[in-house]
């Protein structure tokens, strides 16, 4: 598989109308897996986008969001993404801390219930 | 009539506050074809759809229901004279209760309806909606009725600011503070009379849920939608359906409830937690009803097989994320047409001229 170039904003979520603004989520390392339920109902485009038919909300999610969004839906851990991330694009050491933002802005979305942050993350 | 089923159709306005008569048509033109035959109830000769090609096959200007129920079924019966109807679909809140008063006249000349009964109406009414929200088991924010401009600073105390300002019909304003109270008030009432309705305004997001009743407890059909764009009065210019099973469920139980029979609009809000309130209940269709026709659900189509034959078809559950954005364009007539709205109260069966046509009337 060729290796792909992310933008520069390496992993981002944008809502295409009426943003939420709260931000109450504290990312605490444990393990464990997503509670995938409500991503199960979200319907992914090829492309990145994303719709989510319970509340007629609708997403964009670029090339290492899309990654991300599909292993979470195949209930796949975050380290998993963070292994596909950096053997599948040229992410720079930083990308963690992009995955664990793109995992929060899930939630704050209301898509995720809780975060599976990465094991062994610093 | 070549066969053809004649059915009345009214709120035939789509303007700033655009009216649900042209989406019914709509879904009635999709699914029956030219079999079925529009006749257009207008208010005004410069109602929009008068003037849109392909909507109505008749068009007949009809009194206010202000005029009373004597006056509204003469002119009935006047339009049924010249083009036998079988069936009426009022769209306007305020028809309503004129129009099932008159329902049995009506019913003994064959033209034949699907309305809620009076108690009905009288129980989803906004003064009777904390009532109701109760016996269902869906919360409603907290609403007192106001006759004068007196009561607006107690109920600015009792509410806190922001509160909700609703007209009795139809119509909502947000009072931000004491020092517009007044003028809402003013502006409300003007339109449409007293009381007036103070809602505690709760924040979240409104969902709405379009519903046929069967008189039986029983919904043969809803989808529910959220808005995506609103208009400066708050109307829908877009929204999406959506697939959200609890939307439905507490539709079902007003429906349930009130017995309802015919169309309606169950106006919900969900906080973030994901509580559920219920805020309004329309007692027809909403002007976005096309959207639940193009998302599957041709719910005008079954109002009418409720009002000809007594049943409607079961409906499978709508498509989730199909949208509608209004669009607005210009419908033209000639001085011909306004004439004989005007004059005799009644367009001529057939479609708008072409604008060649019109700029060569005026050629020298």
């Amino acid at each position: 598989m060729s290796r792909r170039t992310p933008t520069e904003d390496t992993v981002v979520v944008s809502s295409s109308c009426y943003p939420r603004l709260e931000w109450g989520f504290k990312a605490e390392p444990k393990t464990g897996t997503m509670d995938t339920l409500r991503l199960d109902m979200l319907a992914v485009s090829e492309t990145g986008f994303v719709f989510d038919p319970r509340t007629g909300h609708s997403y964009t999610v670029n090339a290492t969001g899309l990654t991300v969004l599909n292993d979470l839906k195949r209930g796949e851990p975050l380290s998993t993404s963070l292994r596909r991330l950096q053997s599948e694009f040229d992410c720079p050491q930083t990308v963690t801390e992009d995955l664990l933002a793109f995992v929060e802005a899930l939630h704050n979305y209301d898509l995720v219930d809780k975060t599976n942050p990465i094991e062994g993350a610093t | 009539m070549n066969g053809q089923t004649a059915i009345a159709v009214t709120g035939i306005n789509l303007g700033e506050n655009p009216q649900p008569g042209p989406g019914v048509v709509r879904s009635l033109r999709e699914a029956l074809g030219t079999s079925v035959r529009i006749v257009g109830l207008a208010y005004d000769a410069m109602d929009s759809s008068l003037y849109a090609p392909d909507l109505l096959d008749d068009a007949f200007l009809v009194p206010f229901p202000s005029a009373g129920p004597t006056a509204y079924l003469q002119r009935l019966l006047e339009i049924h004279a010249q083009v036998p109807l079988d069936a009426i679909i009022p769209c306007l809140d305020v028809e309503l209760p004129v129009l099932v008063e008159i329902s049995d006249a009506l019913q003994s000349v064959g033209i034949r309806s699907c309305l809620p009964r009076r108690e009905q109406l009288l129980d989803r009414s906004k003064a009777r909606l904390t009532e109701l929200a109760k016996r269902v088991g869906i919360d409603t924010p907290e609403t007192h009725p106001i006759l004068d401009d007196g009561s607006l600073a107690a109920m600015g105390d009792r509410l806190g600011y922001p509160y909700v300002l609703k007209g009795p019909y139809c119509d909502a304003e947000i009072v931000r503070g004491p020092g517009e109270a007044a003028s809402i008030f003013a502006r409300l009432a003007t339109r449409w009379g007293l009381p007036l309705l103070a809602q505690r305004y709760v924040v979240g997001e409104e969902y709405d849920v379009v519903c046929l009743g069967d008189g039986e407890g029983g919904m043969p059909g809803a989808v529910a939608m959220r808005k995506t764009m609103l208009t400066r009065l708050g109307k829908a210019w877009g929204a999406v359906t959506i697939d959200d099973p609890e939307l439905i469920a507490a539709a079902r139980r007003v429906i349930l409830s009130l017995r309802w029979r015919g169309g309606c609009e169950v106006e919900l809000l969900r906080e973030r937690g994901g509580h559920i309130h219920l805020i309004e209940i329309n007692p027809r269709f909403p002007a976005w009803v096309y959207l639940a026709t193009a998302a599957g659900v041709n719910l005008p189509l079954g109002l009418l097989r409720l009002a000809l034959e007594g049943r409607a078809p079961s409906f499978t559950p709508a498509r989730p994320g199909v949208f509608y954005v209004r669009h607005a364009t210009e419908t033209t007539g000639t001085l011909a047409d306004v004439d004989a709205l005007v004059t005799r109260g009644m367009r001529p069966s057939a479609p708008p001229p072409p604008i060649a046509n019109i700029t060569s009337q005026y050629t020298p």
